[in-house]
């Protein structure tokens, strides 16, 4: 401080000056309203966010009875495809037995034609003869 | 502390002018002070039910507009250290108090700004919010030795930089 050339006195005064100089100043005028606008938009903001939280919370903590729905959701589902897929193969082999059915029905009558034809030719008589 | 809108603004409205005060003075910027201390009030607003009184909250402002302020300048490098040694005259720069500053008080302001930021932190609170070095060094979170040499380094800064505008203004 020495070497600064300055009196004591003049030390004072600069510190006073210090003081004067940084006297609080006012904040820019409306620095109040600008405050208080930018806390209600970050309280919305924070509020909306608890709301989506709580909605998603809400599924979180009901997640045993999501889970239950869903597993008879699956179970219904999965419950008609079998069900449709048994009918279908019912279905399907009631055709192949009609058609099994129909089959015979036609066999029969054909060996019955072929038999009668027998009986009628001559042979079929000499047999029938012989036979008697 | 739980308070109202009402009773929040009404805080704003209290210590505004000493957080304004603090931040200009680190910045030196008007238009970032601002922003940094909007910002040190709405930090405010989601520390209020950790304060306990209202001065705990003048104390937390006080404190909280510092570190703000030292934050910006390392982010936005207002006065790099490298340039802090010389005082620059910058005659077409407005001064920071709106204008009413005396001619010496404005002198004193451009050589505040000056100095590095660590010794500009703790002249602005000893002589700008009249705090004691103990009172600073729990502000800033430095050491008390740290805060006194800083004070001390910054008025032999500040007497070199302006002694011989300083003698022309004191002696008149």
């Amino acid at each position: 401080m020495d070497e600064l050339d300055l009196s004591p006195k003049e030390v004072e005064d600069m510190e006073d000056e210090l003081r004067e100089s940084l006297r609080h100043v006012p904040a820019p005028a409306g620095f109040s309203d600008r405050v208080m606008a930018r806390v209600a938009q970050k309280e919305a903001t924070r509020k909306a966010r608890e709301r989506q939280k709580s909605f998603f919370g809400g599924l979180h903590r009901n997640a045993g009875v999501w889970t239950s729905i869903a597993a008879a959701l699956v179970l219904a589902v999965g419950g008609n495809v079998m069900h449709t897929r048994h009918e279908r193969e019912e279905r399907e082999a009631a055709q192949v037995q009609a058609q099994m059915d129909l089959a015979m029905e036609l066999t029969g009558h054909a060996l019955d034609q072929v038999q009668g034809n027998l009986e009628k030719s001559p042979a079929g008589q000499l047999l029938d003869s012989l036979g008697k | 502390m739980t308070t109202t809108e009402d009773e929040f603004r009404m805080l704003v409205d209290g210590h505004s002018s000493m957080v304004y005060s603090v931040v200009l003075r680190l910045l030196g910027d008007p238009g970032l002070a601002e922003e940094v201390a909007q910002d040190v009030f709405l930090e405010l607003h989601s520390w209020m039910p950790r304060l306990e009184s209202v001065d705990h909250v003048r104390h937390w402002l006080r404190r909280v507009a510092t570190h703000r302020a030292t934050d910006a300048l390392r982010r936005r490098k207002v006065r790099p250290e490298g340039q802090s040694d010389e005082f620059e005259e910058k005659h077409d720069r407005p001064t920071e108090s709106g204008g009413d500053a005396s001619p010496m008080g404005v002198a004193m302001e451009r050589m505040l700004l000056s100095l590095p930021p660590a010794q500009r932190t703790v002249l602005v609170l000893r002589y700008g919010e009249d705090l004691s070095p103990e009172e600073i060094a729990r502000t800033t979170g430095e050491p008390l030795a740290t805060v006194k040499s800083h004070l001390q380094r910054g008025l032999q800064l500040l007497r070199r930089k302006g002694s011989v505008v300083l003698k022309e203004f004191v002696r008149g």
